[in-house]
């Protein structure tokens, strides 16, 4: 009894009807097993062939595998990298920076922080007395560079190995960031 | 009559053991690693170092005893003490005992050579009339570990992962079983060391039952938690199944317990249906008879394999020369040194043997260690195999897992059973 209600039910349920396929519908076939795979065995042999061949080649080193052997060896940064932060200068070696704050607005990650402060020279209005950057913020999306009004701040030094021992060392200052050179060329050289 | 040296060598014997498992274990894990490594195309295992020996990665076991031995030992709030401290012992005390009756080699009787009153070593620490059955016994208990660790843990992914655990163990505990049923009713006997014997007179085990072995193989896999069946720590559900809340060494015998009971498996998978001890084609007569010969043919093929592995380190030496830029550049050097110094070894060796008869109880002792040799030598081809399907297969599904067990491999056993008890019968072998 209660089998035939359970039945009456299901039928009831079944929301799809084989013959009722609209122009364009594509059917796909259900990925089922065939009796061979779902022995296993052969699969299994396979898949087993298959890595062994991995192993022998690895072994007798038939092809260079893909790792790099990073610290002895660096990877070449491709063009447009954006690694560590640095403040392009005027010919006088000044700060090209007018604190105008654009970079600390647009960053997504609030990470800029800047202290304007007024220039004595009368074609300038304002400097960055402070410019630091915490680095264990930054998301590295360079939109400080997209948003500098003149070309004041790149991400082209190519620096992506930052590392030390305090949390205190990833600020970084603006005297720090002049001193930051931009990466000549994509090198393979450790950096 | 007991031999004054029997305490001496039952000790000597145990010890034999504890050290295989002790010793292999490491060597495991760097097999896993490399395998693994290089079944992915990646270099694995390779930097660390001791005065410039990198030796393949080997090295990096060190460091990692000594990262475990060190760590903070933490015991989560909310465990319960006993049993969370228990857990670990039972795995491990399994693992260590169940060991016990693998037969190594072939009795040593010094009879055979002729030389009187010195005492018949057997080639297993646990000689008792049991046999597999001890085997089964004991390997059950390791549930209680399994399960203990994951309800005191006082964490859902471990008891989650020990309920999954305690289920594969236990349904694959039948065909495993059974399979070794059909072996048994073939060889006649339950003791492993008889069952090596047997093997040794008429075929190997595998070319008599290799349904059975097959069973057996599978039923191994699950028994151990490895891969395809490895859903009582799939990581990506569980964190890390029922040792999750473990640290430090505690993690770490769970590590050596998981290990001891693959080489144990492995060990039985040679034991009774790879010939065990046997070295293909050499009775333990035809060794101990010819074991002069034999040695010298062996010292000349180590001599000439020095060679070859010289010449292979020198090219690795010229080609990979400047990776490294400090000692580890010159390692293929070093080692080649080394090499070449044990093949000039065995080459005198050889010479001193041509000239020099060996003394008469030199036979028994050497068939005992060659075939201790190809013990390992199997074991190690075994222990392979675990390794290179761990890292071919994904892992099981856990209704796929039951499916396999009890509609698959317990029929098979049971079919298994019934081929070999009609071919017994109507060919009245």
């Amino acid at each position: 009894m209660s089998n035939e209600i359970h039945k009456a039910e299901s039928s009831q349920l079944r929301p799809f009807f084989p013959d009722s396929v609209t122009p364009g519908q594509k059917t796909v076939e259900r990925d089922v097993n065939t009796m061979g795979e779902s022995v296993y065995l052969v699969e299994i042999a396979k898949g087993l062939g298959y890595t062994m061949g991995k192993v022998v080649q690895n072994l007798i080193g038939i092809k260079p595998g893909m790792t790099v052997r990073y610290p002895e060896v660096a990877r070449e940064i491709p063009q447009g990298y954006r690694g560590k932060h640095r403040l392009t200068t005027r010919e006088d070696g000044s700060s090209k920076c007018v604190a105008c704050m654009m970079c600390a607005t647009a960053c997504p990650a609030e990470c800029i922080h800047i202290i304007p402060a007024e220039s004595e020279d009368p074609d300038i209005e304002r400097y960055p007395q402070r410019f630091d950057i915490d680095l264990l913020e930054c998301v590295f999306c360079g939109l400080c560079v997209e948003a500098c009004p003149v070309d004041a701040i790149r991400m082209d030094s190519g620096v992506y190995s930052l590392t030390a021992f305090d949390r205190e060392s990833f600020v970084v200052t603006k005297e720090e960031l002049l001193q930051v050179k931009p990466n000549p060329a994509p090198t393979g050289q450790v950096v | 009559m007991h031999h004054w040296l029997v305490p001496v060598i039952v000790v000597a014997r145990s010890a034999l053991l504890v050290g295989i498992i002790l010793g292999l274990v490491p060597f495991l894990v760097w097999l896993e690693r490399k395998g693994s490594a290089y079944i992915q195309d990646r270099p694995g295992p390779e930097r660390a170092s001791i005065f410039g020996l990198r030796l393949a990665g080997l090295l990096h076991l060190v460091a990692d005893a000594v990262k475990m031995l060190n760590k903070e030992d933490i015991i989560p709030s909310g465990v319960n003490r006993f049993y969370y401290l228990a857990a670990p012992i039972i795995v491990v005390a399994v693992a260590f005992t169940t060991v016990a009756i693998l037969p190594l080699f072939d009795t040593i009787d010094f009879n055979r050579v002729g030389v009187k009153g010195w005492p018949v070593i057997a080639g297993q620490s646990l000689d008792i009339d049991p046999g597999i059955l001890w085997f089964f016994a004991i390997a059950s208990l390791t549930v209680y570990g399994i399960i203990f660790a994951g309800w005191a843990s006082n964490s859902k992914y471990s008891l989650l992962g020990a309920m999954r655990a305690s289920a594969a163990v236990l349904s694959y505990e039948i065909p495993l079983g059974l399979s070794v049923i059909g072996a048994l009713m073939v060889y006649g006997t339950v003791s492993l060391p008889e069952i090596v014997r047997w093997q040794g007179e008429h075929v190997w085990g595998i070319l008599v039952q290799p349904l059975g072995a097959l069973i057996f193989v599978v039923c191994a896999f699950a028994e151990t938690n490895r891969v395809p069946f490895d859903l009582a720590e799939s990581e990506s559900e569980l964190v890390a199944g029922y040792h999750t809340e473990y640290s430090a060494m505690k993690f770490g015998m769970f590590f050596l317990a998981e290990y001891g009971a693959m080489i144990v498996s492995s060990g039985l998978v040679i034991t009774l249906f790879f010939g065990g001890w046997q070295v293909p084609f050499l009775s333990t007569q035809a060794l101990v008879t010819h074991a002069q010969v034999i040695t010298q043919w062996s010292l000349g093929v180590a001599f000439a394999g020095s060679l070859v592995a010289v010449s292979v380190l020198l090219v690795n030496f010229t080609q990979r020369f400047g990776i490294w830029r400090d000692l580890r550049d010159y390692e293929p050097l070093v080692l080649a040194a080394l090499v070449l110094g044990g093949g000039l070894t065995a080459l005198g060796g050889l010479f001193v043997l041509m000239a020099v008869p060996l003394p008469v109880w030199y036979g028994p002792i050497f068939a005992a260690v060659a075939q201790f040799g190809m013990f390992m030598l199997k074991l190690l081809l075994v222990c392979w195999v675990f390794v290179w399907v761990r890292w071919t297969l994904p892992r099981f599904r856990y209704d796929q897992v039951m499916n396999l067990g009890w509609r698959s491999l317990l029929p098979l056993a049971l079919v298994n059973i019934l081929l070999t008890g009609i071919v017994i019968t109507v060919f009245n072998v």
